[in-house]
């Protein structure tokens, strides 16, 4: 069995912080996601003002 | 707080498989010959597994809804989550793969399930270079997700049905469903072996969202350059 010892918590420390980095990242994503979602949703708008009759 | 509301699940994934990973690697685990302690692998290999089907499912559903109503919202969310499983099939036999080396001394062996999870991934591989050899919009989408429906019976063939008929697999599930079943699964893996499927398929769920967004908004800046 392996014992709980220091090389294991090191392990468990190293994939705990790999998985909290991916998991920020990903927030960090969103968050980026939703400011480009808001710009495009700005710019079809502007461009549905523009040419109100699509052609 | 309402960044919370939206996003509570998301925070519960993380903090699930934190758990795994410190419980996974940490708690006691029973010990099995040849196995060892690598049945620990269980909480990943089998967690990355079980997600992946569960998108695809949810990729099979998307497609479903899409042959119904013809929206194309959901022609681009079956292929975000066909790409999504895509990813989690990789890592599902990446882990496999080592779990393998360490207790059989080779990557690959020639078993019924290894091999038909292979050929199952190559379906949806090809769905993939389906989506890329028509051009037509509409057309892609219908044939897509008519593939879709065709490759998802196929993968649950070949990964499901196929390895229960041959006579000797290295993966438990010959005669039911595996883990799953009461005598199946050692009490104190349990603990660990449930959050573990929790917490990936969240993470699953998560990725997909994102994927999603990212071709939604792709698409939407096609649009808007395609006019111009």
């Amino acid at each position: 069995m392996i014992e709980p010892g220091e090389k294991m918590i090191v392990v468990v420390i190293v994939l705990s912080l790999i998985l909290v980095g991916i998991a920020s990242f990903m927030f960090y994503l969103e968050r980026r996601l939703a400011r480009a979602e808001k710009e495009l949703k700005k710019l079809q708008s502007e461009k549905t003002r523009e040419n109100p009759e699509g052609v | 707080m309402t960044y919370l509301r939206n996003n509570w699940w998301k925070l519960l994934g993380v903090l699930l498989l934190l758990y795994v990973i410190a419980g996974g690697l940490l708690f006691e685990a029973p010990q099995l010959p040849v196995i060892r302690e690598t049945v620990r692998n269980i909480y990943f290999h089998v967690g990355m597994w079980f997600s992946m089907m569960f998108i695809l499912f949810m990729a099979l559903i998307f497609s479903l809804r899409y042959l119904r109503y013809f929206r194309p919202e959901d022609d681009l969310k079956a292929l975000s989550a066909v790409k999504t499983g895509l990813v989690f099939g990789t890592l599902g036999l990446f882990t496999g793969m080592v779990w393998a080396h360490n207790t059989w001394g080779s990557f690959w062996v020639n078993d019924p399930k290894l091999n038909g999870a292979a050929v199952g991934m190559l379906t949806y591989l090809a769905y993939m270079v389906l989506r890329g050899s028509v051009d037509d919009a509409d057309k892609k989408a219908r044939l897509a997700a008519v593939y879709n429906v065709f490759a998802f019976v196929l993968f649950f063939v070949f990964i499901m049905i196929l390895p229960r008929l041959a006579q000797d697999s290295i993966h438990p599930g010959i005669d039911g469903n595996p883990a799953l079943s009461t005598g199946d699964l050692d009490p104190r893996m349990r603990k660990v072996f449930f959050p573990a499927i929790a917490g990936w398929m969240i993470m699953a769920w998560w990725i997909f969202r994102i994927y999603y967004r990212i071709t939604l908004l792709r698409k939407g800046l096609e649009e808007l350059n395609e006019n111009d």
